[in-house]
């Protein structure tokens, strides 16, 4: 406080290395490598990416990297004029280094003294990793950029990851591994063909040329779902003194069951929380229920992250004393209550970025992010039907449970969870399980409308809307917690990519703080001008309200490339009642509008009685995931789906007024 | 928009002697003063009620998951500490973030100390919370350190009340002189606010942002000023306050500083198309001034003239400029000829306001000028400068020419009681007399085309020292003529629901200049992506673009014109035998942006501004017109639109629409006129064109 910084600058800017490391002999080399053609859009290229491991018998590992980047447009540098390594429990970062040869000859060195380092991680209230950005300031168009780092690390997983597909070509890819005797290494190729590797006497080498760059294309999955990535896995004769080799998921599910047993025992406290918290309740369903609610509810989602905090939770009691825990935490608070009940859970290890977990992936700790629970139902009648429900041979029904999610009550499978994969930690039944998905032909939109249209050309609307599944969780994601101002500006929003200009006169969302019911939203709006003359000519919108969210898969440009991932499978209705004005006819009643292909059915009809016009729609996608060469049937529905909203009726007078 | 001049002296028994006001002014008081200082008794804070208990929802903002119902805050420059403190009522669970505290400081410099967190159960009851306090890096570069101390305060659930307090004090163990790497950090009890362009006569001594991300019902804010500043003369000052956006505010400023007491301070949100956030948010800023300042208005004088002083000495040239302006124009004697050629000289001026980054050894080799004369011998310098070479250069060419201070509207309006001379003046232009009136010039800015002033310089706040006498003014304006995006489509139906054909969309005056310069840094590839991506987002949701050509129309002017192939998706819709298009299918109507039928603040547009469109559509073969929609005219001060449509021949319709928006400022009370204009127009281009099967 009251202080006064002054910077005084000794002939050099702050973070290059006085004197200037100069670039070595192979990035210089480098500076020499002849392009290949690349596409005009390339903004950068990477003439190589190399990572080395050397494994030694105690499990300590060291990595090594080193990269050279061509820039090609300035649009690449913001992205890669800097080298980010993480200091972590189990990881020291020993060196790092960056070089930059610009296109005037001019040099710039840095290295781990200039590095700024930060702990914040998004979602996080505390976490000890230290991660260090070595960022340059004086990187151009035509800039040749080198990063060298080495790292030593203590493993809890025997394994190393090469992620060699990046979002920029890579000409130039390799990989290296040293080992001592006794160590056998696994080589698992992830979206990628599998490669030629040269064997040498502990040792063993991969290179790849010509890597594309990852692209962008609407409604693609997640890069980690999608780049190409070699996983070695260090088996040893002997057991090492850092890490496990988990030669299966039972290996890894019995590993973390080790790690978090202690945790998730119930202490008095905790006995006595799930005595009070199931007084007087006997059946076993409401049981789980409430003990399920406390935690999804009333323990307040805080990440703090020390150590091997990062997989271990923390105790059950100490949890519930702070009232506060990230993922892992409320599932073992939650397991704990149960476990007070005498009803068996499992943690279920997840990632909840779609697609990044596979049947077939290849054991690795690297491939999660969320932990869950599996509760054991003690009999076969308990969420009977649900879509949350699995059966595991030898374990029995399990309810698959997220307790840090507060949209979803036990029987629901939060969407990110649908037809996603995750670890089951159950002992010697542990495995990598595949949950279920909910089905295309539940309704989780259903709208009622009832229109009038006026003959001065106004529409007056109200609308109930009954949320259900994937719609009611993203609409209580959006809405639950915001005040009134925001929940009115969503509505607005929606509105005006339905009507364009209108006045939203009411509008009320019910049980929005209840997620075991259905999210009730009731609006009334009036729009003028909707009819709209020409001449003699009236006209008008019949379908009045946006169906889906936005068009952006119809931007596709090219070829499709990568399969096509939406949130969840499930159906929307419409039933409209739009009352004509009072001496207008229908010039023509169109008959319905129908496309069904394998991605997802259309309908729509409308039927004239009497002065009303009853619109019935109906959106039902079957499949959340296509692969590329399906993209046509999006296509087309979206394009229908498109023309639609916009399609016309066409009104005359009659001359009678009601 | 309120302020005050307190008056009040400064009334330390720090003396340290005549303290200068030019840069170089630094007079350090040391760490050991601090011990002479007693301890003031802190003022009570106010109980919690019952209604504080009660309160289960915020009438003033239902749903919110908190309210502050207190804040505190304490800038105590005699003890150089800070000092806060925070009452929060969780309302809803995600309320319950509020007890996640995190308390940035530099780590280097200072310690936070005496954290006190009490939570108040709804039955009243009250317990100590002693979380544990952890602390995180936010950035660290060497020893120099920026940490944040982190707590979250456990069991906490809606209906709580949360008090906590902390304080940032210097750190005991720090010397009063570090050098850390390349930097030196100095700890003295004094301010400068700008090591290049230091403000002679004032001094900030604290800025509040008064708004959080919570509503707050009642919030006092206290500051307890140095004892000596760079502005202080013998340590004497002013203290003057302004605020922005509160209304009846009455500081009270005693001895002890200046304490204020604020209620209901809703929390900020953002709102499309609104004046910059520095003009609608509420602050209070308090200002030390010079001694000799009395009113606002001598601070104005008195710091124009320092401005005049300081550019008259720059645009010194004496026979330099006159050889260069013989160079330059020659025997040429026709005035705006003249004009030009020295306008076109500045602008070939390297402006290192705007270059790309720079090399070391690039950097190395800038030498800094000190007048006109080494900005035209080395054909480089910053945007001031080169604003005031062309000012010099015109006037050597006998042309009677002022250079005048700005406040760039982009960032901030002007307020005339903030004593920030080069902090709202922040930018020159300069005025030529041609003929018999004077015309604006931004030579400064590159790329600026001959007699454009780009728009953030316009219509401002401007001023000038001529004749020892300063003048307020309004820089030019642009009208909405000046400024356009005109579109030239040629389409037809394709068969399938969409209008297929070429689009060219011509972007001239302040659209064409500020793509010039927003997009500066972007190579041809990623222009031409920014450009289809923008015609894309007007365009209904589904269509399709295709850059085709890029036309500079002019090597002068920054007008441009962009040639796309375009598919307008789903907008011909067929009704039995007939086929609806819409008059005007080039919008989006999902991006409409006047939704809400209320509005909190102002609506504010860059610059008054006209949209044109020249619409061909060929008729589909086997159709022929049945109806067009009517011509529309709509006029007024504040905006216009028409729109046109007509049959050209026989397989030919011809739109054409021009909508301006003829003010750039829209005050909120004119706010339903504005969007009832924008429903006009909404509801005008979707109007049917209705054609038949022959």
């Amino acid at each position: 406080m009251g202080i006064v910084l002054i910077t005084i600058l000794f002939g050099i800017r702050a973070g290059a290395v006085p004197g200037g490391s100069r670039p070595p002999r192979w990035l210089t080399e480098m500076a020499e490598t002849p392009l290949p053609e690349l596409a005009p859009e390339t903004e950068a290229v990477y003439l190589l990416n190399e990572q080395k491991i050397t494994y030694s018998s105690s499990g300590n590992m060291v990595r090594y990297g080193r990269q050279a980047i061509k820039i090609l447009r300035s649009e690449g540098i913001e992205r890669l004029k800097f080298l980010a390594r993480a200091n972590t429990f189990n990881t020291r970062v020993r060196k790092m280094n960056a070089w930059v040869i610009n296109p005037d000859g001019s040099k710039q060195g840095y290295d781990i003294k200039s590095a700024i380092s930060t702990s914040l991680a998004p979602d996080t209230l505390y976490w000890d990793v230290k991660t260090l950005f070595l960022v340059m300031s004086e990187v151009t168009q035509g800039s040749l950029i080198g990063y060298e780092w080495e790292e030593e690390v203590k493993p809890l997983s025997l394994e190393d990851v090469f992620i060699f597909q990046l979002r920029f070509p890579v000409l130039q890819a390799i990989y290296q591994a040293e080992y001592s005797s006794g160590c056998q290494p696994r080589l698992d190729w992830i979206n990628w063909p599998e490669s030629s590797v040269t064997i040498g006497p502990r040792s063993f080498s991969v290179k790849l040329s010509d890597v594309p760059a990852i692209k962008d294309e609407p409604l693609k999955p997640p890069d980690e779902a999608i780049a190409g990535r070699l996983l070695v896995r260090f088996k040893t004769e002997n057991a090492p003194r850092y890490g496990y080799f988990f030669s299966d998921w039972k290996d890894m599910g019995l590993w973390y069951e080790q790690l978090s047993r202690e945790r998730r025992q119930p202490d008095e406290s905790v006995r006595a929380k799930a005595s009070e918290l199931v007084s007087r309740i006997t059946d076993q369903r409401t049981q789980i229920e409430k003990l399920a609610a406390f935690v999804q509810q009333e323990i307040r989602y805080v990440s703090i992250q020390i150590g091997i905090g990062g997989y271990q939770p923390h105790r059950a009691s100490e949890i519930l004393a702070n009232r506060y825990g990230d993922c892992k935490d409320k599932a073992t608070l939650l397991a704990a209550l149960l476990s007070s009940l005498n009803i068996d859970s499992y943690y279920l290890i997840v990632n909840i970025e779609p697609q990044v977990v596979k049947e077939n992936s290849p054991v690795s700790l690297f491939w999660f992010n969320h932990v869950i629970l599996g509760i054991k139902l003690p009999d076969d009648k308990l969420y009977e039907g649900s879509e949350a429900v699995v059966s595991i041979p030898g374990l029995g029904r399990l309810l698959i449970f997220d307790p840090t999610m507060p949209h979803s009550p036990p029987g629901r499978l939060p969407f990110y969870l649908q037809k996603n994969n995750g670890l089951l930690v159950a002992g010697e039944h542990s495995r990598l399980l595949h949950f279920p998905g909910s089905s295309p032909d539940r309704l989780e939109l259903i709208r009622r409308g009832q229109f009038v249209l006026l003959a001065d050309g106004t529409l007056k609307g109200d609308v109930t809307e009954t949320l259900a599944g994937f719609q009611a969780e993203v609409a209580r994601l959006r809405l639950r917690d915001v005040h009134e101002q925001e929940r009115r500006k969503d509505m607005e929003d929606f509105l005006a990519r339905s009507v364009g200009s209108f006045t939203l006169e009411n509008y009320q969302y019910l049980n929005l703080n209840e997620p075991d019911r259905e999210v009730v939203l009731q609006y009334s709006f009036r729009a003028a001008s909707y009819l709209s003359k020409t001449g003699d000519v009236f006209s008008f919108r019949p379908n009045i309200l946006a169906m889906v969210d936005d068009y952006e898969v119809l931007k596709q440009k090219d070829d499709r490339k990568y399969p096509v991932l939406l949130s969840v499978v499930g159906t929307s209705q419409d039933e409209f009642e739009i009352k004509l004005p009072a001496g207008y006819i229908l010039e023509v009643v169109p008959g319905p509008v129908e496309l069904r292909n394998g991605f997802a059915d259309y309908y729509s009809s409308l039927e004239l009685n009497g002065g009303a016009l009853r619109l019935k729609r109906l959106f039902k996608i079957k499949q959340d995931y296509l692969p590329p060469d399906r993209f046509r049937e999006i296509l087309e529905m979206f394009r229908l789906l498109s023309s639609e909203e916009r399609r016309r009726l066409l009104l005359k007078k009659t001359g009678k007024q009601d | 928009m309120e302020s005050r001049f307190s008056f009040r002296k400064n009334k330390s028994g720090y003396h340290l002697g005549q303290m200068m006001l030019l840069l170089i002014s630094l007079v350090a008081l040391l760490d050991f003063c601090l011990s002479a200082q007693t301890k003031e008794p802190a003022r009570p804070r106010p109980p919690i009620t019952p209604e504080d208990l009660a309160l289960t929802d915020l009438p003033e903002l239902p749903g919110a998951p908190a309210v502050c119902l207190y804040y505190e805050r304490i800038d105590d420059r005699e003890k150089m500490e800070l000092s806060v403190f925070k009452r929060i009522k969780i309302l809803t669970p995600s309320g319950r973030d509020y007890a996640n505290l995190e308390i940035p400081y530099y780590a280097f410099m200072d310690e936070v100390k005496d954290i006190k967190v009490n939570v108040y159960e709804t039955s009243g009851k009250t317990r100590e919370v002693k979380p544990e306090i952890l602390e995180k890096i936010a950035a660290k570069r060497g020893e120099s350190e920026y940490r944040i101390k982190t707590l979250a305060i456990p069991d906490v659930s809606p209906g709580q009340i949360i008090d906590y307090e902390y304080r940032i004090q210097p750190r005991e163990d720090n010397s009063w002189i570090t050098i850390l790497g390349n930097l030196l950090y100095i700890r003295i009890k004094l301010f400068l606010l700008n090591l290049s362009i230091p403000d002679l006569y004032s001094a900030l001594g604290v800025s509040w942002s008064l708004q959080d991300s919570i509503y707050i019902r009642k919030a006092r804010y206290r500051f307890v000023p140095d004892p000596a500043i760079a502005v202080a003369r013998k340590s004497k000052y002013n203290l003057a306050w302004v605020s922005n956006q509160l209304k009846n505010v009455q500081p009270t400023i005693g001895d002890k500083g200046l304490e204020l007491e604020l209620n209901d301070i809703l929390p900020f949100e953002k709102e499309e198309f609104m004046a910059p956030e520095s003009n609608e948010k509420m602050a209070f800023e308090v200002y030390y001034l010079d001694p000799s300042i009395k009113n606002i208005q001598t601070y104005w004088e008195k710091s124009a003239q320092a401005w005049k002083k300081d550019y008259e000495e720059y645009m010194k040239g004496g026979k330099a400029l006159d050889r260069e302006v013989q160079n330059l124009v020659g025997e040429e004697t026709d005035p705006e000829a003249r004009l030009e050629k020295i306008y076109e000289r500045v602008q070939g001026i390297n402006n290192l306001d705007y270059a790309r980054e720079m090399s070391t050894k690039e950097r190395e080799k800038l030498k800094e000028n000190k007048d006109v004369v080494d900005v035209l011998k080395r054909n480089y310098g910053r945007e001031i400068a080169i604003a005031r070479t062309f000012a010099a250069l015109a006037r050597a060419a006998g042309f009677e020419t002022y250079l005048v201070r700005v406040v760039s509207r982009d960032d901030k309006f002007f307020n005339p009681n903030l004593p920030l001379f080069y902090g709202q003046f922040d930018s020159e232009i300069v005025m030529v007399k041609m003929g018999n009136k004077f015309q604006a010039f931004d030579p400064g800015l590159p790329g600026c085309p001959y007699g454009i002033v780009y728009w953030p310089r316009t219509g401002t706040t401007a001023l000038t020292f001529e004749n020892d006498r300063m003048s307020f003014f309004t820089s030019p304006s642009t009208s909405a003529d000046d400024s356009s995006r005109r579109q030239i489509a040629k389409l037809q139906p394709d068969g399938q629901g969409n209008l297929a054909g070429t689009i060219r969309v011509e972007y001239s005056g302040q659209e064409a200049l500020s793509k010039k310069l927003e997009y500066r840094e972007k190579d041809e590839i990623k222009f031409k992506e920014i450009l289809e991506e923008e015609l894309l987002k007007k365009l209904p949701a589904g269509s399709k673009v295709k850059f085709k050509n890029l036309v500079w129309l002019s090597a002068r002017a920054a007008d441009l014109a962009a040639e796309f192939e375009a598919t307008v998706a789903g907008v011909v819709t067929e009704a039995g035998d007939k086929l609806l298009l819409p008059v005007y299918g080039l919008t989006n109507p999902g991006r409409y942006p006047f939704r809400s039928a209320f509005r909190k603040y102002p609506v504010c547009f860059n610059y008054p501004y006209t949209e044109i469109d020249d619409i061909v559509i060929e008729l589909p073969d086997g159709y022929e017109v049945e109806a067009l929609p009517e011509a529309k005219i709509r006029d007024s001060e504040r905006a216009g639109f028409s729109l046109a449509c007509s049959q050209e021949g026989p397989g030919q319709l011809r739109v054409e629409r021009r909508v301006a928006i003829k003010k750039n400022l829209f005050p909120v009370t004119e706010y339903i006129h504005l969007k009832e204009f924008f429903d006009f127009v909404q509801a005008r281009d979707s109007q049917p064109i209705v054609l038949r099967k022959k």
